[in-house]
């Protein structure tokens, strides 16, 4: 068996406060992703929301972010699906995926302030 | 990797590249290792720079994000894989989904997959599990 250290807790406050930083411009991309889709057919930005959301879901729970993966993951389907759709999305997806956002963006501040105040 | 690397301080740590595009990920998975593990990680933020820096550094674990842009986990897998000099380092997918094809995991040459989101803790000896497994 392997002997293992924990991180250091001010070494992973650091470490948390740098992804809390990032995280507005997370959700800018994925906004920017789906307004450029609600505009015109676009499977680069229907890539781009994926792979954003994508790789929110899978880092979010590391900072103790968890309540963020359920919306990235769903931001995440969708740009699966519109990029399956060669960039079209319908516009009752387009609703879906801006809801998913505003809740990803509440919930946001919450980790942020959490984070902040640890 | 020796079972000796892993347990013994007075010997060379164990040396691993991680590709990972997530760069809060990369640095957070590359800390726990080195101060958890006491692991000398050497990291790139994708496919062809990974690549680079395993067949400069020859390391003895190779960890790749599954899901990348441009180069995906797979590619890396493939070309290391396929390179005479990278062939034999062991490489350890890490992903965020649930449902993989495990024909297209075995068959990417990886030794496995660790999904996240992963326990940190824990991660290190998950690595050298999955490597060791393989060996038998």
């Amino acid at each position: 068996m392997i002997a293992t250290k924990q991180l250091p807790v001010e070494v992973l406050q650091e470490l948390a406060n740098e992804f809390a930083a990032g995280l507005g411009a997370r959700a800018a991309v994925m906004l920017e992703a789906i307004d450029e889709i609600s505009r015109q057919r676009s499977a680069d930005a229907a890539h781009r929301l994926r792979l954003t959301a994508h790789s929110l879901a899978g880092t979010a729970s590391a900072f103790g972010a968890s309540e963020l993966v359920p919306h990235a993951s769903r931001l995440e389907s969708l740009g699966k699906e519109w990029q399956e759709r060669n960039g079209a999305a319908t516009k009752a997806s387009i609703v879906v995926a801006r809801r998913a956002l505003e809740s990803l963006t509440v919930s946001i501040d919450v980790v942020i302030e959490r984070l902040r105040t640890r | 990797m020796s079972e000796a690397a892993q347990q013994q301080p007075d010997v060379q740590p164990v040396r691993v590249v991680l590709i990972e595009d997530d760069a809060d990920l990369r640095r957070v998975v590359q800390l726990t290792l080195q101060f958890g593990a006491s692991w000398n990680v050497r990291t790139a933020p994708d496919g062809p720079a990974g690549i680079a820096l395993v067949k400069q550094l020859r390391p003895d674990i190779v960890l790749v994000d599954l899901m990348m842009p441009g180069m995906d986990g797979y590619e890396v897998c493939r070309r290391l894989v396929s390179d005479a000099t990278t062939a034999r380092i062991p490489i350890v997918l890490l992903t965020a989904r649930q449902n993989l094809d495990p024909e297209r995991v075995r068959a990417s040459g990886a030794r496995g997959v660790i999904t996240k989101p992963f326990d940190l803790d824990a991660l290190a000896p998950a690595i050298v599990r999955l490597c060791q497994e393989e060996k038998r």
